[in-house]
């Protein structure tokens, strides 16, 4: 498995404010990579840097071994929608199809027209009329018909309803598997990323917490409950990402690197969302008796 | 690439052939009026004849009958200004304000190709109708200049010639940078307006007269020399008296008053007797073109050094 993208030490500072920093990661070909994070965690950054829209402060990042930056080389194999999906709202469908076929050396626009007809958007309406999900099926059209190895995608169903988030994915994922490309999708959303990526990058703070195949991420990751101790690693427990304690019994969120020896703990398996609200250092059942009434509203 | 700048110019490419096609429409119908008239009343043949440039009632009758329409030529002076904020400042900046950079910059044409074809593109065309204007305006002046003489003073200076086009190629490149630097439209216009005014207000007003150095001539205003310097951009002229202090121009006509009796050798030998002496400081008629393509330098160079720092701008800055 080779590397689609690779950061090393990558960084990205605006004036004093470091919105992507220290970021190490090297993330395999052929799959749908999910980027999560809360918003402001660097998710946009990391993306636009990838897409060579933007230049590192700090460290290095390559795409398919190239300097992003190295436009010639890296633009035609990449596909990047970027967050609202913005096109030129003046431009009918048609025309944005034509454009596509002007800007780039390969370009599928027969591919693009069947497929967008499949979806029933209509050719001859303007962009700026369509729906927020129709314009993004265009983008994701527009880069699909590139027929790039890497397609990069930021927040590419914030802005839907949900009918139109799954449509889209499901879209996505039909276009993705014709063609065995690879997939950086970025989102807040965590249930988007179960049915849908094999690896998971976890941004926070502008830092990468945690990343890996989804599937041994969660193999390696336990709940445990027992009688309340004073938790410490070895024995099976390599980390211990979050920890809780009531008076009798203790809970942790532990990752494994071998069978557990502690018998006192009952196990149990930590489903994406349990483990990604874990690593973010919030209570996975948000607690809302707990909130003051105006942030329970706001 | 050339299919997306025609879709996206051509409403701009449309006003400013409408625009262009109204301004030349009206400078050739008035234009033919004017040059008939200048031909037909003789004064033409007149200033050709006699350099003195005195054509009398002709002369006169011409100048006023034009005064009025001459009177519109400034308010072309805005045209140069209408590419900047209308061509020059969206060219980049609408891009980053909507957020479609983030879609057309991440297709097949790199960034510094997608700007450098748009500029080549609406420079190309913006060149073509200055250059057309200018060529107009300056045959539309042509007679009016002719019987004035006056090209050189500022004022009509910018309004003819070569400079045009540099005043336009300079507004262009001033937007399209001010629009990569600033990155929305508004803010990009407002610099450009008043970067342009500024520039034009400081090199016609201050920096132009120091292009190069006047000539200075000094001599004996003998009755019958002529003082005045027809196409001449004149400084100052002053005249002084024998103990060196400066006196009015008139005074020598009542010094030494034509009277039935007196001759012209009389009259010089009375302007000797009192030591008058005019000084003059001017910029010779000759150096006219001279003067336009320095002018036009200027205003090409730094149109030249914001192009480059525009793409530059847009490649390495903006994202």
């Amino acid at each position: 498995m080779s590397a689609v993208l690779e950061a090393r030490g990558l960084g990205k500072r605006y004036g004093r404010q470091w919105a992507l920093r220290d970021c190490t990661l090297t993330l395999p070909a052929g799959g749908v990579i999910g980027l999560v994070g809360p918003n402001g965690a660097g998710k946009t950054t990391l993306l636009q840097l990838a897409a060579g829209l933007l230049a590192p402060t700090a460290g290095e990042i390559a795409v398919f071994g190239c300097d992003p930056r190295d436009a010639k080389a890296v633009l035609p194999r990449i596909g990047f929608v970027a967050q609202d999906a913005p096109l030129y709202r003046g431009f009918t469908v048609a025309e944005t199809l034509t454009l596509g076929r002007h800007v780039n050396r390969r370009f599928d626009a027969r591919w693009a027209r069947d497929r967008l007809a499949g979806l029933r958007i209509p050719l001859d309406r303007k962009v700026g009329e369509l729906s927020g999900g129709q314009r993004a099926q265009v983008a994701l059209a527009v880069a699909l018909a590139k027929e790039p190895e890497l397609l990069l995608l930021d927040e590419p169903v914030a802005s839907l309803d949900p009918l139109a988030r799954r449509d889209f994915l499901v879209a996505l994922l039909d276009g993705v598997s014709e063609r065995g490309i690879s997939v950086v999708l970025s989102t807040h959303l965590i249930s988007d990323l179960e049915r849908t990526c094999d690896y998971l990058v976890l941004l926070m703070d502008s830092e990468v917490r945690l990343d890996g195949e989804i599937d041994r991420l969660l193999a390696e990751h336990r709940l445990l409950v027992g009688p309340r101790t004073r938790p410490r690693t070895g024995g099976g427990i390599a980390q211990i990402v979050r920890e809780s304690h009531s008076e009798r019994q203790s809970t942790l969120l532990v990752r494994t690197d071998g069978p557990l020896l502690n018998p006192s703990f009952v196990q149990h398996e930590v489903d994406l969302e349990e483990l990604i609200l874990a690593y973010m250092g919030e209570q996975p059942e948000p607690q809302l008796h707990a909130l003051p009434t105006s942030q329970v509203t706001a | 690439m050339s299919w997306l700048i025609w879709r996206q110019q051509r409403q701009q490419a449309l006003f400013g052939s409408v625009t262009f096609a109204l301004v030349a429409a009206l400078l050739v119908l008035t234009g033919l009026h004017m040059h008939t008239v200048f031909d037909d009343s003789g004064l033409g043949r007149c200033l050709a004849a006699g350099a003195r440039g005195d054509c009398g009632d002709v002369q006169s009758a011409f100048e006023s009958r034009f005064a009025t329409l001459r009177q519109l030529v400034p308010f072309f002076m805005v045209l140069p200004l209408l590419v900047g904020l209308f061509w020059g400042a969206p060219l980049v900046a609408r891009d980053l304000e909507q957020g479609t950079h983030l879609f057309i910059w991440t297709q097949g044409v790199t960034r510094p190709r997608w700007l450098a074809s748009r500029l080549a593109a609406l420079l190309t065309f913006a060149l073509a109708l200055a250059a057309g204007y200018a060529l107009l305006i300056s045959w539309w002046l042509g007679p009016l200049d002719r019987s004035t003489g006056d090209r050189f003073q500022p004022g009509t200076f910018d309004q003819q010639g070569i400079v045009p086009v540099a005043y336009v190629v300079f507004a262009f490149a001033l937007g399209v940078a001010a629009g990569a630097i600033l990155r929305k439209t508004l803010p990009a216009m407002a610099a450009t307006l008043v970067g342009f005014v500024a520039l034009r207000l400081i090199v016609a007003g201050v920096l132009r007269r120091h292009f190069l150095a006047p000539v200075t001539k000094t001599y004996v205003p003998l009755p019958g020399v002529d003082v005045n310097h027809p196409g001449a951009w004149v400084y100052s002229q002053k005249t002084v008296d024998g103990a060196g202090h400066r006196v009015a121009e008139f005074t020598i006509g009542s010094v030494c008053p034509p009277t039935k009796v007196s001759t012209t050798a009389t009259l010089d030998r009375c302007v000797r007797l009192h030591g008058f002496l005019n000084t003059d400081v001017f910029q010779p008629a000759s150096r006219y073109w001279l003067f336009q393509g320095i002018e036009t330098a200027i205003f090409g160079g730094l149109a030249l050094v914001l192009l480059a720092l525009a793409v530059w701008w847009t490649r390495e800055r903006v994202a």
